[in-house]
């Protein structure tokens, strides 16, 4: 009854509105009735967990892709390690439950040996968080190498040429975050700072960079970074392109890091250089908290555009999440399975996306910006 | 400044010490050819969704020499190379070779600077037809209606056909191939062309692929060739010969199936091209048996040809009166002799 009534008071209130309501839901109906009926009917969705394997990790060897696994499971048992300890969090309830559902949800999807891999994956986080606080402080930080270390080594007996599909997307993404913050930093700090020097070196890199399109700095230093190493060590295209990604990202960084500086109140300075803190301790303890914490929104942004600019690797034949799909339509068994495969990428950037804008929002709350 | 000099010549000596050594010599040492390849072009090179490895006519070619060189096919990193940066991966040493649907043209070989293998596909402007049409040769054509698409060279192509051989064909051009091969389908046109391998990829696409049949004329040349770094012969002729190879196997009739049969013959030409007598390999810095390397783990011409290209495959291109048919059948395949 309270439908009806609420549909009565505003969709069907006066002849023109009545018209209206009837002729969007037509317009609905003729609009989406050929896209259900091509989902339903006749999508091949079955192009989708066929080639799961390749949209996830690319032409890795099929008998090492626990390897992948293997750095997935040691990332989350870290982070909820790291995450219990500090904050003395026992897992949720929705948390174990969750796991649950996913591994009956994609268990059909992956192959019978794998199986055992994704339960240890979704049991990583919640199991991290249960240990965390059982492990002393001290142990932490040497912990974390550790597995940082392992990060490392587990995926370096493959060829980085066989590295691909979301694997490679999320590498690519940490690692250029990874590199292009601090670097970024630097920047903003060069451009900011009162040295004639580092300001005019800074500002010119800062245009420069940003006066050229990405696609350009990558397929430069595909070509150029392996003249400045010796010719033998013959450096994987991966970390080639992953440099020049950072130096673009990096001055993009520089900037929104800069605006943060430059909205610190003159106050903060005054009082920083009052209390006798040199140059760099007055950066450090109060500049730099003080910019990044208000310039949050812009550097998810940033870190959500390397996320989606990473597709743009395929031109120089690495084979990311976008270009591996459209490989996948190119095997014969799937030919004309673009669309499927390409709804199925859309929806995996969308959720990575989505999960960092919610880390974003958490991340400021957490931190209080807009409220003090 | 004269610092400056000096070690500018240092350097330069040093280049041009690592240029005398052949890419076959580095290629030999390193146990594995990195060979270039088209990660998405159906039939010629994709990635196979259960094992992850390559496949596909030019794939197959890398293998050949991977067998040629070390007697397993799988000695092969393959790199994906788009079209943009096809020839930048010579330039830079990225890869040794490169067997990725490229056309040979004049200014390729020259201004681009790379070098280039024996032509092994003879792709060109092909048309397809619908069974139902009872077409067997574009000549067959008179009057029909033929779409493509606009501005292209494929347009042009078919207006000098038309008026060579007075088909008095009516031309329809749309902005999209998709929208011809729509076209094609539902009855507006008789015939569609373009690239004959860009062709098959929409064969297999239609609802029932064997309504449509490629006719077999190719009417402009797009030679496909692997290719390779200018100046290092001793690299180019094993690849040359290696290609060559497969050509003369498949005059020979020396099959994977065969090729136990065919050690044993008597006849030397056979033998001598086996390396079962005679030193062939040698002077081409490869083994002596590395034609009976090649044909034992990929076949000879034919058999790569009819793996991927076959009436068996999904891409059915029709050899038989093509230009891709042994030389002694009227096609362009042929090989210089072993001796």
């Amino acid at each position: 009854m309270k439908a009806i009534n609420w549909a009565r008071e505003n969709l069907f209130n006066g002849v023109f509105n009545s018209v209206l309501t009837l002729v969007t839901l037509a317009f609905l109906y003729v609009s989406t009735k050929g896209i259900l009926h091509w989902a339903f009917y006749e999508a091949k969705w079955s192009v989708v967990p066929d080639n799961m394997r390749l949209l996830m990790v690319g032409p890795f060897p099929p008998e090492e892709v626990w390897r992948v696994w293997a750095m997935l499971v040691l990332t989350l048992l870290v982070a909820g390690l790291l995450y219990g300890n500090s904050t003395r969090v026992r897992p949720p309830l929705w948390m174990w439950a969750g796991a649950l559902v996913l591994y009956a949800l994609i268990w059909p999807a992956v192959f019978p040996s794998t199986r055992f891999w994704l339960a240890l994956a979704l049991l990583a986080l919640p199991a991290g968080m249960l240990l965390g606080p059982l492990v002393p402080r001290r142990f932490l930080t040497p912990l974390a190498a550790v597995a940082l270390i392992l990060l490392f080594v587990l995926p370096s007996a493959v060829n980085p040429n066989q590295w691909g599909g979301f694997f490679l997307t999320v590498l690519i993404t940490v690692g250029v975050s990874l590199m292009a913050f601090p670097f970024g930093l630097l920047l903003a700090l060069g451009r900011t700072g009162k040295l004639p020097v580092f300001r005019t070196l800074s500002v010119l890199y800062i245009e420069l960079i940003r006066g050229v399109p990405l696609v350009t700095v990558l397929f430069l230093s595909w070509i150029m970074v392996p003249l400045f190493v010796p010719e033998q060590w013959r450096l994987p295209d991966l970390i080639s392109v992953s440099i020049g990604f950072s130096m673009f990202a990096a001055a993009y960084l520089a900037e929104y890091v800069r605006g943060g500086i430059q909205g610190v109140p003159k106050g903060q300075y005054e009082a920083a250089w009052a209390l006798g803190l040199s140059g760099s301790q007055s950066a450090r303890f109060i500049i730099l908290p003080q910019a990044i914490r208000s310039v949050i929104p812009a550097l998810i942004g940033q870190e959500i555009a390397i996320f989606k600019d990473t597709s743009l690797v395929y031109i120089l034949g690495l084979f990311d999440l976008l270009y591996m799909a459209l490989t996948v339509t190119k095997n014969p068994k799937y030919l004309g399975t673009d669309r499927e495969v390409l709804l199925f990428v859309m929806f995996v950037y969308f959720v990575g996306a989505a999960l960092m804008s919610y880390a974003s929002r958490r991340l400021e709350r957490a931190m209080g910006l807009g409220t003090r | 400044m004269r610092k400056l000099l000096v070690l500018l010549a240092v350097l330069s000596l040093g280049l041009l010490g690592f240029a005398q050594q052949s890419r076959l010599d580095v290629v030999k040492q390193r146990g594995k050819l990195i060979c270039g390849v088209n990660g998405g072009a159906p039939g010629f090179g994709f990635i196979n969704e259960k094992t992850g490895s390559y496949e596909g006519f030019d794939v197959d070619f890398c293998k050949a020499v991977a067998a040629a060189l070390f007697n397993d096919p799988n000695k092969v990193e393959y790199v994906a190379l788009t079209a943009k940066v096809r020839f930048n991966a010579i330039q830079t040493g990225k890869v040794d070779v490169v067997f990725r649907n490229t056309t040979v043209t004049t200014s390729r070989d020259g201004s681009v600077g790379v070098d280039f293998l024996p032509v092994n596909f003879y792709d060109g402007q092909g048309v397809m037809v619908r069974k139902d049409l009872g077409v067997k040769s574009v000549f067959d054509l008179k009057g029909a209606t033929v779409c493509t698409n606009q501005g292209t060279t494929t347009e042009k192509n078919w207006t000098d056909v038309d008026r060579a051989h007075h088909l008095g064909t009516k031309l329809i051009t749309f902005e999209d191939f998709s929208r011809s091969f729509d076209g094609l389908l539902s009855g507006r046109c008789d015939a569609i062309t373009t690239d004959k391998s860009g062709l098959v990829g929409w064969k297999a696409k239609a609802p029932n692929p064997d309504d449509l049949v490629i006719l077999p004329e190719t009417l402009s040349k797009e030679p496909l060739a692997g290719f390779t770094f200018q100046n290092d012969s001793k690299w180019r002729d094993a690849l040359t010969w290696i290609v060559y190879a497969t050509f003369q196997a498949e005059e020979f009739g020396i099959t994977q199936a065969n090729l136990s049969n065919m050690l044993k013959s008597t006849n030397p030409g056979i033998r001598r091209f086996l390396g079962v007598e005679g030193t062939l390999g040698e002077g081409l810095g490869l083994p002596n048996d590395f034609v009976a390397r090649v044909i034992k783990h990929v076949g000879n011409y034919g058999e790569i040809y009819n793996r991927h290209l076959g009436p068996d495959s999904p891409f059915f291109i029709p050899r038989a009166g093509s230009l891709n048919a042994p030389y002694s059948q009227g096609g362009l395949i042929y090989s210089p002799p072993f001796r």
